[in-house]
């Protein structure tokens, strides 16, 4: 046992998640930006006096993990010696802190009298930096289109705005008024931190609670060991790949090799493709999120994180690589290559943990919009939102229909009676896709069909579909699910296909129709039980044809009953063939 | 409608165990309470024996409340009704699709809400309105005749409709409900703009189908207790509580039983606001700590917050309800040791069965009651007013067992740990309710009831540095007491999407005018004198562009020519409140129009105690007992109080206990209870 009694311990742990949740609920309750307060584009976190993390509230998984990363640039960039109370430090190197400029994290030293006993760190995304394009570009191919760098920018001295930094700020992005009134919510975040760790400790004294801190990590890691105990030991590797780079045509190849070792765990991406010129690179800051995401997937998704729970894994990228892209690559759409690593890391573990890891899921980081120029109010319009997709099924289970990405987390659709009241568009269909999940003993969760109509106007489309080479995966002879793809005009002259566009151009009266991918299955489809065979014919998921030629289920098209004499024989014959 | 004078009112609130019935006598204000154990299969001889025990004839009952979870638990159990889905072609999906997001990130065997309509069930008709109600494509009538044959092959007979933009245009729905009326009398159906005339069909799917699953259950549970009560001799409406803390007519009930799922916490917010009202507390925090859980609601100025929508098992519900966050620490939340040493309450639950070790009914968890059992805060001897058996020296050896050994604390320790623990993390819980909704928990008085909530209430109140304790009448039985001062009151909602800067204020009015006429014909029907109708109009409002809303009272001034300055200003006022800025040059637009038709019910008044001194009345000493608190260790001597027996304005310094039938209430040292003039605890800090 430590030098804290459990007791004060419960109370230093339980008070400091509290203050990252309160830091949380006043970076939503006064942020300007609505990526923010509805995409919970965000995240905050509290610090040790060695930038470990003690207590993190995400908005988005893709932050877990990568903040202590940035607190500890700045250290290393200002020195402890030179902080003072009342500063606040601005970040956004990608290839130092992650993900991409987009992400601008404020860093407040906590001070305890004349010592710094931790640090608290507020992260959002800014829609701008001043890159080529209005809130990011597909296809940039260096740092210099997607906006301006920070590297510890001292925005506040002793509590004191620096106005030259300030300046330079507000006249370099394109919605100033609303990104000053983020970084204000930001500092007043970190303020808010800073405040109660101060708070507890002069309630429970300075040293136990920086005593505390240290222990809570310690327990986290011993937590993350014994989980790890229990994934068989062994070397796991998976390769997989992304269709292109949204610039080139080649598909861009990623590989991880797991390394278990009694209790701690080695993800090396060794073998993944080089550094790319579209902007789907990831600094290693972000490399390290991904893998830390799939870590936590697999060692202990319902608890919050401390910096602990990562201690037993270690992560190897080349650099140069996808996954350690140096200065100056572009890294925009980090996210579509981080993606594709968690589920590769899963992957590779697949067999080693055969109940545990569900197949591939659709995997799109569903980049879809339409845009154009409202004709009743003569103003432009945007309509952007990522789109859910089919989820692995797994040992016991059928995937999940319709969810978001692995990346993502708590971010919503948005319902058509909204879409209808702002833009000049008609949805005319949401619906399951079926026959999208991938056969098998448990069946891939559905996609999706998202039909829209472009009302008296012509518009354009931009989509980043991808896994059309490697499509969600089944695993242990359950079959691949459907990948996602745009369709324009189905079934009519000149009816179109497209994976990835940008400003493809529409015409008044176009049906676009957005179908994402199935989750891929688990185990052999003529395992699968007749009677939830019958209950997907029943639904519609599967036809009475399928059913006979993936399940070897004979189901009576009229009275939807299986025939368990003919299905006998039917799988027999199929085995065997 | 009750006069308030004339009887005796009745509040009926049935829980899983025990069923609560306070019994008012509206000419003296003496109120009488009983608890009995719970008779689901025939629940009306509890209630008919504790009304006997005041009255021997029904006809001198005026007003009957009733709190039920028989909505709530066919919902919870999954046993409702088999129910059909009727969507516009291209939707019925979207029950399924939900907002596609995922609550538990990192869980990769995360389960969306299942549909409480499967697919198969869940039928589309082909017809379309734009957002504005304008008709695109006509109904198809056969195609709805078509649904009728599929569902009655099928056995279904619990019919939601829900068509996209109904909210603007109920035309189609209404007329799916005639053809259905026609074509299948037998089948409930559930028209989606009578449920919720909000937009957002995922949402609004949900309410209706909810309601559908729900109706048929509910129905037959209200007219059976209709029934009997009649057969009783009872002479009046029978009301029942309303998630909203308001109360409504049974005929409306059945029509929508969807709005009473969480009238449950209701009743107890109802009563904070009222009580901290009658005490002139502006500011207070319902603070209900039962067996598994703690249920948190603000009350400011005498009016608990509602909220317009909320989930149920992660099931959206476009209802509104009382604003009550639950917390996962009861009286029965399990103290472990995990596998690194961490000492952890909660949030699982002994629940009442096993329940906490001391029960003696097969637990072996160690719970927050048993802990409070150990340091000699409950009475062993006094269990439900000493109705039940306890044994103090089975939580001690299983404390010993489970908590001390493993953390080598002594038995002391360890269960003053527990409390330590389970009082820090309410503490934070309460700490987020106020400071989510721009609001600081100091300036609020802790109003503490629930079998456990007076214990708690004062070293709760101390981690939040909230200077005042109140602990009500009955706070065993507050719910049911809450119940007896709620209004008649109807919750009416359309969504009509229009930028504040754009609309005429006839075009509004004329919206209002509609929903205010049907709130008339509901509250006629109730028989609600004109004299007593008050019709509050609201409409949710945001900046252009943001996603969420902000309920902003309607000014009512006639001829008002700035009305569209005032509206705004009340909002930007708002949104500062909840948001911590404003933006007074940007655009507003208005989302949805509200208005709550409210029939006042006259409020009864309690009997005020009789006068006594500042020191506590020597009968109302039951004896001393040995007690722990942390800042004294054990004190040896602690006076142990009845609380029946203390008069208005005896003065009780902690360290101190007070001990009733349903609760106990713990005075720590540094904090002075106060009985108030109608039997109400104040308890302050010193100094």
């Amino acid at each position: 046992m430590g030098r804290v009694d459990p007791v004060t311990l419960e109370v230093i742990r339980n008070g400091l998640v509290a203050a990252s949740d309160e830091m949380r609920s006043n970076l939503m309750r006064t942020a300007y930006n609505p990526i923010i307060y509805e995409v919970l584009d965000f995240s905050v976190g509290l610090f040790d006096r060695d930038c470990r993390m003690v207590a993190q509230a995400a908005g988005l998984p893709i932050f877990l993990g990568n903040l202590g990363i940035a607190v500890g640039q700045v250290v290393k960039d200002v020195g402890l010696a030179d902080m003072r109370p009342g500063d606040v430090y601005l970040i956004n190197d990608p290839y130092l802190t992650g993900n991409h400029v987009n992400d601008v994290t404020a860093i407040s030293p906590i001070f305890c009298g004349p010592e710094v006993v931790g640090f608290t760190a507020a992260r959002a995304h800014w829609l701008d930096l001043g890159g080529k394009d209005p809130g990011g570009s597909t296809d940039s191919t260096d740092v210099f289109q997607e906006g301006i760098r920070l590297r510890s920018v001292r925005l506040f001295r002793e509590d004191r705005l620096d106005r030259s930094v300030y300046r330079i700020l507000h006249d370099n992005v394109r919605y100033p008024e609303s990104h000053m009134g983020d970084l204000r919510a930001q500092v007043a975040a970190c303020r808010t931190g800073e405040n109660r760790v101060v708070e507890l400790a002069s309630r429970l004294g300075r040293d136990v609670v920086v005593e505390g801190m240290a222990e809570l990590i310690a327990q986290g890691e011993t937590l993350a060991r014994q989980a790890i105990g229990r994934i068989p030991d062994g070397v796991y590797s998976a390769d997989t790949y992304l269709d292109n780079d949204g610039v080139g045509k080649d598909p861009v190849r990623i590989r991880v090799t797991v390394t278990v070792d009694k209790d701690r765990m080695l993800f090396d991406l060794g073998g993944s493709s080089p550094a790319v010129q579209g902007p789907i690179n990831c600094g290693f800051p972000a490399t390290i999120c991904g893998c830390r995401i799939a870590f936590k997937c697999l060692t202990s998704p319902h608890q919050p994180a401390n910096e602990g729970h990562f201690a037993p894994l270690e992560v190897v990228a080349p650099e140069g690589s996808l996954f350690n892209a140096t200065y100056p690559a572009s890294t925009f759409l980090y996210m579509m290559s981080l993606n594709m690593l968690i589920e590769a890391v899963l992957k590779a573990l697949s067999p080693a943990l055969p109940d545990r890891i569900p197949a591939g899921h659709y995997g799109e980081m569903g980049g879809f919009m339409i845009f154009g120029v409202n004709p009743g109010t003569g103003r432009p319009y945007i309509h952007q939102e990522p789109e859910g997709g089919g989820w692995g099924a797994g040992a016991g289970f059928d995937g999940e229909n319709v969810m978001i990405f692995l990346a993502d987390g708590d971010t919503h659709n948005c319902p058509a009676e909204i879409i209808e009241n702002r833009f000049p568009l008609r949805v005319e269909r949401y619906a399951l896709r079926e026959g999208s999940g991938g056969a098998g003993r448990y069946r891939g969760g559905l996609g999706h069909y998202r039909d829209y109509r472009i009302l008296g106007h012509d518009a354009q489309t931009t989509c980043i579909m991808d896994r059309s080479v490697f499509r969600p995966w089944g695993v242990f002879r359950g079959h691949d699910g459907e990948h996602s793809v745009v369709v324009i005009n189905e079934a009519l002259p000149g009816a179109r296909r497209l994976m990835k566009a940008t400003g493809h151009r529409l015409k008044a009266g176009d049906v676009v129709s957005v179908r994402t991918g199935g989750g891929g299955g688990y185990g052999d489809p003529l395992e699968r039980d007749p009677e939830a065979v019958r209950l997907d014919v029943k639904r519609d998921y599967v036809t009475i044809e399928e059913a006979r030629r993936v399940y070897g289920v004979v189901v009576d098209p009229g009275l939807l009953t299986v025939d368990p004499v003919a299905t006998a024989e039917l799988r027999d014959q199929l085995k065997k063939g | 409608m009750p006069e308030g004078d004339r009887g005796y009112r009745v509040g009926v609130d049935i829980g899983g165990t025990f069923t609560d019935i306070v019994v008012l006598d509206e000419k003296s204000g003496d109120l009488s309470l009983y608890k009995t154990p719970s008779t689901p299969r025939d629940f009306w001889f509890g209630v008919e024996a504790g009304i006997r025990k005041v009255s021997d004839s029904m006809d001198r009952v005026s007003m009957i409340v009733h709190g039920t979870t028989v909505g709530l638990n066919a919902f919870l159990m999954r046993r409702g009704e088999k129910a059909g889905l009727i969507t516009t072609r291209g939707f019925r999906d979207i029950y399924d699709i939900g907002r596609h997001n995922r609550e538990s990130m990192y869980d990769l065997r995360y389960r969306k809400p299942e549909p409480l309509v499967p697919r198969e069930h869940r039928l589309e008709v082909t017809e379309r309105l734009d957002a504005r109600g304008n008709v695109v494509t006509p109904l198809d009538e056969d195609e709805v005749r078509a649904c009728v044959r599929k569902f009655k092959a099928e056995g279904v007979r619990s019919i939601a409709v829900c068509l996209i933009h109904s909210y603007a245009n109920a035309a189609h729905e209404d007329r799916i409900g005639e053809i259905l009326a026609e074509e299948y009398p037998e089948a409930t159906v559930s028209l989606s703009h009578d449920v919720a005339r909000e937009w957002r069909e995922y949402e609004r799917t949900s309410t209706v189908a909810i309601n559908a699953y729900i109706r048929p259950i509910v129905d037959r549970y209200l007219s059976n207790m209709e029934t009997q009560l009649e057969r009783q001799g009872y002479m009046h409406r029978l009301f029942i509580c309303q998630s909203s803390g308001g109360v409504s007519s049974v005929e409306v009930t059945k029509l929508s039983p969807v709005s009473t799922l969480m009238s449950g916490p209701a009743g107890g917010a109802v009563g904070t606001a009222q009580v901290s009202g009658l005490e002139k507390i502006p500011r207070a925090i319902g603070f209900d700590m039962g067996g598994t859980s703690t249920d948190v609601c603000v009350s400011i100025d005498g009016n608990v917050l509602i909220r317009t929508e909320y989930k149920i098992e992660r099931h959206p519900l476009l209802v509104p309800m009382v604003d009550v966050q639950s917390i996962g620490a009861g009286g029965g939340s399990i103290a472990w040791v995990d596998s690194v040493g961490a000492l952890n309450v909660g949030p699982q639950s002994a629940g009442a069965e096993p329940g906490p070790v001391c029960y003696d009914k097969g637990g072996t968890e160690v719970t927050t009651t048993d802990a409070n059992l150990v340091l000699g805060r409950l009475n062993p001897d006094y269990f439900l007013g000493g109705e039940m058996a306890v044994r103090p020296d089975l939580s001690a050896k299983r404390l010993d067992e489970k908590v001390a050994g493993p953390l080598k604390l002594d038995r002391t320790a360890a269960a003053a740990g527990i409390l330590r623990v389970v009082n820090t993390k309410m503490a934070y819980a309460v700490r987020a309710v106020t400071v989510e909704r721009g609001l600081s928990p100091r300036e609020f008085a802790l109003v503490a009831f629930g079998g456990a909530g007076p214990m708690h209430a004062c070293d709760v109140a101390a981690e939040l540095e909230i200077p005042t304790v109140l602990v009500p009448v009955a706070p065993g039985q507050f719910s049911a007491l809450g119940m007896l001062y709620s209004d008649i009151r109807h919750d009416f909602a359309w969504t009509f999407l229009t930028k504040t800067r754009e609309v005429d204020r006839a075009t509004l009015d004329e919206r209002f005018d509609s929903l205010a006429k049907r709130a008339g014909e509901v509250l006629e029907q109730e028989d609600v004198p004109r004299e007593k109708r008050r019709f509050v109009r609201s409409a949710d409002m945001r900046y252009v562009g943001q996603e969420w809303s902000v309920n902003v009272p309607f000014g009512e001034e006639a001829g008002d020519t700035d009305w569209q300055a005032n509206l705004e200003s009340r909002f930007h006022e708002l949104h500062k409140r909840n948001y911590g800025h404003s933006a007074p040059e940007e655009p507003t637009e208005i989302v949805n129009l509200r208005l709550t038709a409210v029939g006042l019910v006259v409020n009864p008044r309690l009997r005020e105690l009789a006068r006594g001194g500042a020191g506590p009345e020597a009968q109302a000493l039951k004896g001393t007992r040995k007690v722990y608190f942390p800042s004294l260790g054990w004190n040896e001597r602690t006076p142990i109080y009845e609380r029946e027996r203390l008069l208005a304005g005896n003065k009780l310094a902690g360290p101190a206990v007070v001990e009733e039938p349903g609760s106990t209430t713990v005075v720590p040292p540094g904090w002075t209870a106060t009985v108030s003039a109608y039997g109400n605890m104040l308890i302050r800090k010193n100094g």
